[in-house]
């Protein structure tokens, strides 16, 4: 049923959802990640979905908060990376996590990635989601899905390669 | 340096040509359970810990995550298969006649329900026949009155 309604209601108004994160956020590629995010984190909430009269607009309600943010935090694509960094060297991870089990590191780590290649990798690595299931589900491209596991995996071996380094 | 596998296993240079497609998120499930199965070895060298890691910890957070669904399933199995198994029982044990299943008509035991219910009926016949002794006692009452009513008026002459 809430499959049904997702597919239904949120599904065919994907262009309209890329549409105004693109005039919200400036850019293509962020505008697909927003939408990609949007339509993953209600699809991980389907029961939810059904306790709204209109789907539809719930769903742009929230991607219009989603840009937002984005824009108030100045998280578009460059500064995303920059921030990412700074968090990293000014908090300093490695050493909250010195002696910590491997798992324990790399869910820290995972919890430490951008939501939308986070929820990505969960899917496809975890949950055994296919990539064409990933895209469907989004009604994303094949590779825009792969380009975000790629760039999660990526920075997941970065991330603990440079724990093991610090804590060497 | 140099590692021999068994059979089974990949080489590492197999191994680090999957690992690069992993990485661009181009490996496929076979090519994946492949990697899985090379990196469950033993003594690999130190440039594979980081996916060795990576995959041990998406293994454990599978295995996390599918008991809860299958004992969800387990309990919903067995409620359904307790009902019904309860439900059998308790209309075999309504429709069979047992020890504490019987009637006593005129001293004699019986069980049999169909000889019951017509037994049953017949008493009813039988109060619906002592209704109407009680209804014609009830007009002989009311005659008996009458009398003593009259007689009463004439008492003051007697008494006199």
């Amino acid at each position: 049923m809430s499959q049904e309604l997702y597919r239904g209601k949120i599904l065919p108004i994907r262009s309209k959802l890329q549409y105004i994160a693109y005039t919200m956020l400036g850019d293509e590629e962020d505008a697909e990640d927003a939408v990609q995010e949007i339509l993953l984190r209600l699809w991980s909430n389907l029961q939810a979905l059904e306790t709204y009269d209109n789907p539809a607009a719930f769903a742009t309600t929230m991607l219009k908060n989603y840009c937002l943010d984005k824009i108030r935090l100045g998280k578009t694509k460059e500064s995303l990376e920059i921030i990412a960094n700074l968090e990293y060297s000014t908090e300093n991870p490695y050493v909250l996590l010195e002696r910590k089990s491997t798992e324990t590191i790399l869910k820290e780590i995972i919890s430490r990635l951008p939501e939308l290649q986070r929820i990505i990798l969960q899917m496809k690595d975890i949950e055994d989601y296919n990539i064409e299931e990933i895209a469907e589900i989004t009604g994303s491209k094949i590779e825009a899905i792969r380009m975000n596991l790629s760039r999660a995996r990526k920075r997941v071996r970065a991330e603990f390669v440079n724990y093991s380094k610090e804590t060497k | 340096m140099n590692f021999f596998f068994k059979n089974s296993h990949i080489t590492n240079k197999e191994a680090d040509k999957i690992i690069e497609r992993y990485y661009d998120g181009l490996s496929n499930l076979a090519e994946e359970k492949k990697l899985r199965s090379f990196l469950s070895q033993k003594n690999l060298p130190s440039k594979y810990t980081p996916e060795k890691a990576m995959f041990n910890y998406f293994e454990t957070q599978k295995k996390l995550s599918t008991p809860y669904s299958i004992n969800f399933n387990w309990i919903r199995i067995s409620s359904v298969a307790a009902a019904l198994i309860l439900g059998f029982f308790i209309f075999k044990w309504i429709k069979t006649p047992h020890s504490e299943s019987f009637a006593l008509v005129d001293g004699i035991h019986i069980t049999d329900k169909a000889e019951i219910k017509t037994l049953a009926i017949l008493s009813m016949n039988s109060i619906t026949g002592g209704d109407q002794l009680v209804n014609l006692s009830f007009e002989n009452l009311s005659e008996i009155n009458f009398i003593e009513q009259e007689l009463e008026s004439f008492r003051p002459l007697v008494d006199d």
